[in-house]
C-alpha cells in the first residue's frame, strides 16, 4: 500500500486506492483539508492544522521556503522539519482511516520546483517517516485525476494549477492511458499569498482579512472592481508562462483540448475570464480545485503499488540541467521539457600535466549566463598523474523520475566507477548563513543612499530623452497645458538632480512618471493601432 | 520501433510506436526496463526530426558524415538570420533595461518594426525548407537510387535551416511575451 499526497503551501491531503477508486481521508474532525500550519509550542508537540493557525507564532507557507537550507535563526525549524510535521499529522490520519501503518508515500511538488527544491520535499518525507517513493508534478497529478475516467480518448489538455503559494501550466497529450507531458512552465514565487497581499495593501487591510476577502467580496463590502484593480497585475504574470508552454510544445491555443483548472486561487471569476482570454476557450471545471492534485498522487501511487493498470505517465524536467563552462556560461546537458527518467554524458580531460581534480558545477536554468541559473552544487572529479590530455574521464548526469540528480564518473582508460560526491550549493551551516545576512546588512547601509542615488540618475538620464521623443511623436496631441506641466517637471528633476538630493530626484522623477502615464499610454495604443 | 528506414516517415506511426514502447519499458510498468526506455528516447528523439533523422539514416547507409560546407545561397540567408536575431536580443536588452513606463512605450514602434522584420526572415527560412521538402520527397521517391552526397547535401542544410528556424520563433517569441 502506497498513499498519495498533496503537500500545499495552503493545505494538505492524503489519500490511498480503494477498489479502483481514488479515496481522500478525512481528519478526527471529519475534514479532507489540512491547512499547512505548524505551530511549536514551548512544550509539548508541534500543533498543525486548524488549532494551529489560531497560534500567533503559527508557521504558514513554509513551502515558498522549501529548498532554501537551514533558516538564518539557528533555533528555528528548518522547512523542511516543519514540512515533516505536517506530513505525520496526514500519516497519522491516514494510519487510522486504513487501520494499518504506512510508510510508503507518493508527495507532489510544483512541476516547476527545482532539484534543490524537490530533494527538500524528499527530505520532508522522509523525516515524517516516510519511504518516498515518488515525487510527482502537481499539474501531471491533476491530469492523472482528469484522465483516468477517460482512458479512451485521445486529447491535448492545459493544466492551469494556481494556488496558494505557486503556479504551474501544463501542456499534455492524452492517448489511451498514456499521458505525456508535453511541456510545463512555472513560478514558485507566484500564488494566492501574493493576491491577498495585493489586495490587502489595495484596501489597507491586514492579509487576513484580504484572504477571507477574495472568498467571498460581497459579505466582507469589497467591491469586484478593487478586486479586480488589485489582482489583474498579478493574474496577468501567468500569460507568459502559458504562452511560453504552448511554445515549448509547438502548439497554439486552438490545439488545445481542453483547459482544466486546479488550485484555490481558479475559484476567482478574475482567473476563470483571464485563462478564457488566453485560451480562447471556457475553462474545464471538472476537477475539485483543492482535491484534483491529491487525487493525482493517489492514482500515481497506485501505479507503482500495482492497483492502478495501464496508465503510463511520461513527465519531463521543468528546467535545463547543466554545467558550468569557460567565462561563466551555462552548458546545456539536458534541456527542458526532456522526458524522465533520463540520462547525459560529458567526457573531461585534465587540462594540465599532473592536474589533481576537476571541479565541475552542475546548474538548473534557462539563463545563458552560469550566475543567473540556480546552483544545483559541485563535485570534484579525481585525475591520476598523468601528461596533459591523457586522462579521460566520462561523466554521467542523470535526471530519476522524481526529477533527482544523480552523477556517476567512469575512467575511460581503467573501466573504474569513480564515487562522485555533490556538495549542494544551499546547504551552508548556520553561521555562514548569518554572517551573508551580517555583510549584506553593512554594506547595505553604507551605500544604500549612493546607490540609490546612481540608480535615481540613470533613471532620469532614460526619462528625460524618453520624454522628448514623446513629445515630438504624439505632437499637437498633447495639449499646450500639459506640455508646461511637463516642461516644469523635466526643469525640477534637472535641479533636484544638481541639488544632490535622492529625496527630492525620487519625488520629482515620481511626479514625472505620473504626469507623463497618459503620454505612454497614447504611445503604446498608437503602436497596437498601428497610427504612429 | 519497427519503422521502415527511409528518407520519410510516416509521423503519426513514429508517435503511435513510441507510445507503445514507452509504456511497455517505462521505469513504472510492470515489467519495465530502465535502459531500454532511455534508448527509447534517444531513437524517438532522432526519429522525429527530420533534420536528425537523415543524418542518422546517411551515418547508416553511407558511414560517418565528413564535413559538408554549406550551399552559398543557405550562406546568404544566414547572414540575414544572423543579423537580425542580433538586433532583436540589442533592442531586447534595451527595452528589458528600461526603467520607466513611458521609456518602455517609446521603444514600442521600434519593437514592432523589428518584429516585422524577423517575421519577414522567417518566411524566407519557410520558403527555402519547403524547397528541401520537394528534395525529400523527390529523394523518398527514388531511394534507395541516392547518392551519398546528395542525401549529405539534403541532411546538412535541412539541420541549418531548422536551427535558424527555431531560433528565429524563439527570437520572435521573446519579442513578443519578453524574455
Amino acid at each position: 500500500m502506497i498513499v498519495g499526497i498533496d503537500l500545499g503551501t495552503t493545505n494538505s491531503l492524503i489519500g490511498a486506492m480503494d477498489a479502483g477508486f481514488p479515496v481522500l481521508f478525512a481528519d478526527e474532525e471529519g475534514n479532507r483539508l489540512t491547512p499547512s500550519v505548524v505551530c511549536f509550542p514551548n512544550e509539548g508537540d508541534p500543533v498543525v492544522g486548524r488549532s494551529a493557525a489560531d497560534g500567533d507564532d503559527a508557521i504558514r507557507s513554509i513551502k515558498r521556503q522549501m529548498g532554501q537550507g537551514s533558516p538564518a535563526q539557528a533555533n528555528r525549524p528548518s522547512p523542511e522539519e516543519v514540512s515533516a510535521v505536517i506530513l505525520k499529522k496526514l500519516k497519522s490520519d491516514a494510519e487510522r482511516a486504513l487501520g494499518q501503518v504506512v510508510e510508503r508515500a507518493v508527495i507532489t511538488v510544483p512541476a516547476y520546483f527545482n532539484e534543490a527544491q524537490r530533494a527538500a520535499t524528499k527530505r520532508a518525507g522522509e523525516l515524517a517517516g516516510f519511504v518516498v517513493e515518488r515525487l510527482l508534478a502537481e499539474p501531471t497529478a491533476a491530469a492523472l485525476a482528469y484522465g483516468l475516467d477517460r482512458m479512451e480518448e485521445k486529447s491535448r489538455v492545459a493544466v492551469y494549477d494556481f494556488g496558494g503559494g505557486t503556479f504551474d501550466v501544463s501542456i499534455l497529450e492524452l492517448s489511451e492511458g498514456l499521458f505525456d507531458v508535453l511541456s510545463t512552465q512555472g513560478d514558485t514565487r507566484l500564488g494566492g499569498d501574493d493576491l491577498d497581499a495585493a489586495l490587502a495593501a489595495e484596501l489597507g487591510i491586514s492579509r487576513a482579512e484580504a484572504a477571507a476577502g477574495k472568498k467571498d467580496p460581497a459579505a466582507a463590502g469589497i467591491s469586484s472592481s478593487s478586486i479586480r484593480k488589485a489582482c489583474r497585475p498579478i493574474i496577468e504574470r501567468t500569460k507568459a508562462l502559458c504562452l511560453r508552454a504552448l511554445h515549448d510544445a509547438g502548439l497554439t491555443p486552438a490545439d488545445i483540448n481542453e483547459v482544466i483548472l486546479v488550485g484555490g486561487v481558479t475559484r476567482m471569476p478574475e482567473v476563470r475570464e483571464f485563462v478564457q482570454e488566453v485560451f480562447g476557450r471556457e475553462p474545464n471545471l471538472s476537477q475539485h480545485p483543492d482535491e484534483a492534485v491529491a487525487l493525482g498522487a493517489v492514482i500515481q501511487a497506485g501505479i507503482l503499488d500495482g492497483s492502478v493498470q495501464n496508465v503510463t505517465l511520461l513527465d519531463v524536467t521543468p528546467l535545463s540541467l547543466g554545467i558550468e563552462t569557460f567565462g561563466g556560461l551555462m552548458n546545456v546537458l539536458i534541456p527542458r521539457n526532456t522526458t524522465i527518467p533520463c540520462k547525459a554524458g560529458e567526457m573531461f580531460t585534465n587540462a594540465a600535466a599532473n592536474q589533481g581534480a576537476m571541479k565541475i558545477t552542475v546548474l538548473q536554468g534557462e539563463r545563458e549566463m552560469s550566475a543567473d541559473n540556480w546552483k544545483l552544487g559541485e563535485f570534484s572529479i579525481p585525475f591520476t598523474p598523468a601528461p596533459r590530455g591523457q586522462i579521460r574521464v566520462g561523466v554521467q548526469f542523470e535526471l530519476d523520475a522524481n526529477g533527482l540528480l544523480h552523477v556517476l564518473a567512469r575512467d575511460v582508460a581503467t573501466g573504474k566507477d569513480m564515487k562522485v560526491e555533490i556538495r549542494s550549493a544551499v546547504e551552508v551551516s548556520d553561521e555562514a548563513v548569518e554572517k551573508m545576512l551580517a555583510d549584506s546588512l553593512e554594506h547595505a547601509f553604507e551605500d544604500m543612499d549612493d546607490r540609490q542615488f546612481t540608480e535615481a540618475g540613470l533613471k532620469a538620464d532614460e526619462m528625460l530623452p524618453a520624454v522628448e521623443v514623446a513629445l515630438e511623436r504624439l505632437g499637437s496631441g498633447v495639449a499646450t497645458e500639459e506640455r508646461e506641466a511637463i516642461a516644469g517637471l523635466v526643469r525640477k528633476v534637472n535641479e533636484a538632480r544638481e541639488s544632490r538630493s535622492l529625496r527630492r530626484l525620487k519625488a520629482a522623477l515620481a511626479e514625472l512618471d505620473t504626469a507623463t502615464e497618459p503620454l505612454a499610454a497614447r504611445l503604446v495604443e498608437g503602436v497596437m493601432d498601428g497610427k504612429i | 520501433m519497427g519503422i521502415p528506414r527511409r528518407p520519410l516517415v510516416d509521423d503519426a506511426a513514429v508517435k503511435e510506436a513510441y507510445y507503445r514502447l514507452a509504456a511497455a519499458w517505462h521505469p513504472d510498468a510492470e515489467r519495465g526496463e530502465t535502459e531500454k526506455f532511455r534508448q527509447l528516447q534517444v531513437a524517438y528523439q532522432t526519429l522525429k526530426e527530420p533534420g536528425s533523422r537523415l543524418r542518422h539514416l546517411a551515418e547508416l547507409e553511407f558511414g560517418p558524415a565528413e564535413n559538408s560546407s554549406r550551399p552559398s545561397e543557405q550562406m546568404d540567408l544566414f547572414l540575414v538570420v544572423g543579423a537580425v536575431v542580433q538586433e532583436a536580443k540589442a533592442f531586447q536588452s534595451r527595452r528589458d533595461g528600461a526603467r520607466s513606463f513611458l521609456a518602455k512605450a517609446v521603444l514600442g514602434e521600434a519593437g514592432r518594426e523589428i518584429r516585422q522584420r524577423v517575421r519577414g526572415v522567417q518566411t524566407q527560412v519557410e520558403t527555402a525548407l519547403d524547397g528541401l521538402r520537394a528534395d525529400l520527397n523527390a529523394i523518398d521517391q527514388r531511394w534507395p537510387e541516392v547518392s551519398p552526397a546528395e542525401l549529405q547535401t539534403l541532411t546538412s542544410g535541412w539541420r541549418y535551416l531548422s536551427r535558424w528556424q527555431s531560433e528565429l520563433a524563439a527570437t520572435e517569441f521573446a519579442l513578443m511575451v519578453g524574455a
